[in-house]
């Protein structure tokens, strides 16, 4: 080869030597070394957390809790993963869960759905929850518990062992409950001799009984945790509400539930009765204090019909009416016609009371102490014959007071109205207020932030071990939060408080603003994914600052 | 994978072309045809030489390599087994013109490569997601991932240099190596369900090979000289 082929080609292969050279096989090495599956969680608009308390403390019940979902929109709920969910198991307390985005629930046009929730030591409880907005929304679901002789407020309950001979009463027995805590009133139920329970496939309970009461009275307490059946309207009538009995008969061996009796009535004493073999014999008496007679002082003249629900049916059927007048109702056991029940069992009583309905242009004056930000309150009627009714105030941003009108506000005549303040979350946000129906108004006083409350921002950093990342990411829409304070209640952080930081790969850093709380105070932190849940106490700083949360729980997931 | 209907028809009229103006052209020229076959990184390929001069051949060719894999694969950080098909398609057609400056085998070359170089594949996860003992995510729900390489342009300029002229002899070896001005390639991704934001992977990828503009070339081949020609000093009289 000549030297000019030489000086000829080598210059092309260093150019040649210089292309290959030029791609940067290292820069490609780390961009394949990044590539790896990405699973990611779609975002849901609305997202809701049940809270299930303990109704008797208020606290998060820690056991294992079974939920079932139902009601229209029932087939709308879907689980953090936004895959379809019809029942769950909740071992902390706390449950998140979505809405389809396929739905978009409005005021006009909430979503409904029904809760029930279920756990060992506790009586079933359904709740029906509307949502009306999309974000962040949360319920509570109080379950009561079995043991009647555990304190609750609103109520009072006994448990009493009942003898028997053959599986009948050797002779009448008179339970009495102490006197609640909030109106000071008591039942009594009257078991006669020869009295026999029956099971719910119709045999009779053979052996020793115990005896199950509790009852209600009419506090905002006992509202929000009366038993099912205690509270339903019939016909488009409002069941008058004077004082709730839960009974229920247990074999004294196994402690399985022979039968339950709900009675929701009550008169001046000596009160509805209700006797006769259908109903096992029972009798239920009801002596109510004088803050309960006066709720009736009020009733005009009208119609008091009783309803009894037997054996394996739903449907009430009609036992018995009686004329008010004057407003004493004169309902006695002679009048009740156990019949309809065809020989099964009396599974529960209500006592509905035609009152006359008006409509009520009624306001109510909402107040705060000092000006905040806005706030979308939700303003609570509540008492004897329509349980509770909740309307949305307006927003009240810097105002000190504003008027709520409720102009379609249709109740019956009844005396003992309350009037009261939560937020979205069902936060009490105020006292409640004696609310006149019969054209009178309330003020409704917003409890001014505790003195130097202070916003607070949570932040949760991820921090993986190097090459590994938490296994999925995407919205988390499905992360919510809630805190409490020892004696407070429990507080649900709206999404627009919280901020998620992700990575194309992975999750990075959340915060979330703790609003209006008490500096130098332990708070209870509970961070909710579906049915996971990390506990952890807090302790505020002195002024408005940044807390880091422990981050194990969503390291652990790191892969 | 076979080469486009429309490629091969190109292809084919262009060898034909040369033939024929190789044939048609003075005496001279008339003798100085060859084929070769060969195989290296742009694939196997068949190409026909003609001399334009005695030191200046015009060489036309294409080439043409399908492969295909299929398997099984772990994403280990995700403990998800994903099964996958994978198609890749190397080749084209080139019009080079090979220099010999000192009249050998030695030879510079350029000209351009009509690059149909591509490659596709398709992956779903076979095996479901367990995440924190809690949730189990489907196949179903995990999804598929589907992607493409691709050359925004499908015409490079080759330069190269190699050895071995087939109109020189009867039978000869030749030898190629060179480049190709590709440009970087570009990867696209598509993803369905739970998996579809790996498709976000596509800038990642993209980026790290954004330095990958030249195709390098390598081709060994063995050279038939149909008539004429150069003849070798074995051949002389």
């Amino acid at each position: 080869m000549r030297p000019r082929t030489l000086w000829t080609g080598l210059p092309l292969l260093g150019v040649l030597a210089l292309a290959q050279a030029a791609c940067d096989i290292q820069k490609a090495t780390d961009a394949f070394d990044e590539v790896g599956l990405v699973i990611e969680l779609p975002p849901i608009n609305t997202v809701v957390t049940a809270r299930i308390l303990d109704a008797a403390t208020g606290r998060p019940v820690t056991g294992s809790v079974e939920l079932e979902f139902g009601g229209p929109a029932g087939n709308q709920i879907i689980d953090v993963y936004s895959d379809p969910l019809t029942r769950a198991t909740v071992n902390s307390g706390f449950f998140s869960f979505g809405l389809s985005n396929a739905v978009v629930p409005t005021e006009a046009s909430p979503a409904t759905f029904t809760v029930r929730a279920s756990a060992s030591g506790y009586q079933p409880r359904t709740e029906t929850v509307s949502v009306i907005d999309k974000g962040n929304d949360a319920f509570s679901v109080r379950l009561v518990p079995d043991d009647p002789t555990r304190p609750m407020a609103g109520t009072a309950g006994t448990r009493t062992l009942v003898g028997t001979v053959a599986g009948a009463t050797p002779g009448a027995r008179t339970l009495q409950t102490a006197a609640t805590s909030e109106e000071g009133t008591s039942a009594t139920l009257e078991i006669p001799a020869g009295t026999r329970a029956l099971k719910a496939d119709g045999t009779a309970l053979t052996g020793d009984w115990t005896v199950d009461l509790r009852y209600y009275d009419t506090s905002p307490a006992a509202l929000d945790a009366l038993p099912p059946g205690a509270l339903t309207s019939e016909s488009g009538q409002f069941l008058l509400v004077v004082g709730t009995l839960d009974m229920q008969i247990r074999d004294a061996r196994t402690g399985e539930v022979a039968t339950r009796l709900v009675t929701s009535g009550g008169s001046p004493a000596p009160g509805p009765e209700a006797a006769g073999p259908a109903c096992s014999g029972t009798r239920t008496t009801f002596k109510l204090g004088p803050q309960a007679l006066a709720r009736l002082e009020l009733l005009r003249q009208t119609t008091v019909e009783v309803f009894g629900r037997f054996g394996t049916s739903s449907v009430p059927r009609r036992m018995g009416t009686a004329p008010v007048v004057d407003g004493t109702a004169h309902v006695c056991s002679a009048d009740l016609d156990f019949s309809p029940g065809g020989g099964q069992p009396l599974l529960s009583l209500t006592v509905v009371v035609d009152v006359p309905r008006r409509s009520l242009d009624a306001t109510v004056v909402l107040r705060r102490e000092t000006p905040g930000a806005a706030a979308m309150v939700r303003v609570v009627w509540g008492g004897p014959g329509t349980g509770t009714i909740d309307r949305d105030a307006v927003s009240l941003a810097g105002s000190t007071s504003t008027t709520v009108r409720m102009h379609t506000l249709q109740i019956p005549e009844i005396a003992g109205y309350r009037v009261w303040a939560r937020d979205r979350a069902g936060v009490l946000l105020s006292d409640t207020v004696p609310f006149n129906p019969f054209g009178g108004s309330a003020t409704v006083t917003l409890r001014a932030p505790a003195p130097g409350a202070i916003d607070v921002t949570l932040e949760l950093v991820a921090k993986c071990p190097a090459g590994q990342k938490v296994g999925l990411t995407g919205s988390l829409d499905g992360l919510t939060i809630n805190y409490q304070r020892a004696g407070g209640q429990l507080v649900n952080m709206p999404r627009s408080d919280m901020t998620i930081e992700t990575t194309k790969t992975a999750f990075v850093k959340g915060q979330g603003i703790m609003r209006s709380v008490r500096p130098n105070t332990t708070y209870t932190f509970y961070a909710t994914l579906g049915s996971e849940t990390q506990t952890q106490n807090i302790t505020t700083p002195a002024s408005a600052g940044t807390v880091s949360v422990d981050a194990t729980k969503l390291n652990e997931q790191c892969r | 994978m076979s080469v486009p209907r429309s490629v091969s028809r190109r292809l084919g009229l262009a060898i034909g072309w040369a033939t024929l103006v190789a044939v048609g052209v003075d005496e001279g020229s008339a003798q100085r045809v060859a084929l070769d076959v060969s195989a290296g990184s742009v694939g196997p390929g068949v190409a026909v030489h003609v001399g334009l001069t005695p030191r200046l051949n015009l060489r036309l060719s294409g080439h043409h390599l399908p492969l295909s894999r299929s398997g099984v694969f772990t994403d280990d950080a995700n403990d998800v087994d994903v099964a996958y098909e994978a198609d890749l398609t190397v080749g084209g057609a080139s019009a080079l013109l090979d220099w010999h400056p000192t009249g050998g085998g030695f030879h510079l070359t350029a000209g351009a490569f009509y690059n149909r170089t591509e490659g596709n594949f398709s992956g779903a996860p076979t095996s479901p997601y367990k995440y924190d003992d809690q949730k189990t995510f489907s196949v179903e729900r995990l999804g598929t991932l589907s992607g493409s390489v691709t050359y925004a342009s499908s015409v490079a300029p080759y330069v190269g240099l190699g050895f071995g002229n087939p109109l020189s002899s009867r039978v000869s070896f030749l030898f190629d190596v060179g480049a190709l001005y590709t440009g970087a390639p570009e990867v696209t991704l598509q993803g369905t369900g739970l998996i579809a934001p790996t498709a976000n992977h596509a800038t990642t990828i993209n980026e790290g090979i954004s330095t990958f503009t030249w195709y390098p070339v390598l081709s060994f081949g063995l050279g038939f000289r149909l008539a004429g020609g150069v003849p070798t000093p074995q051949e002389r009289p």
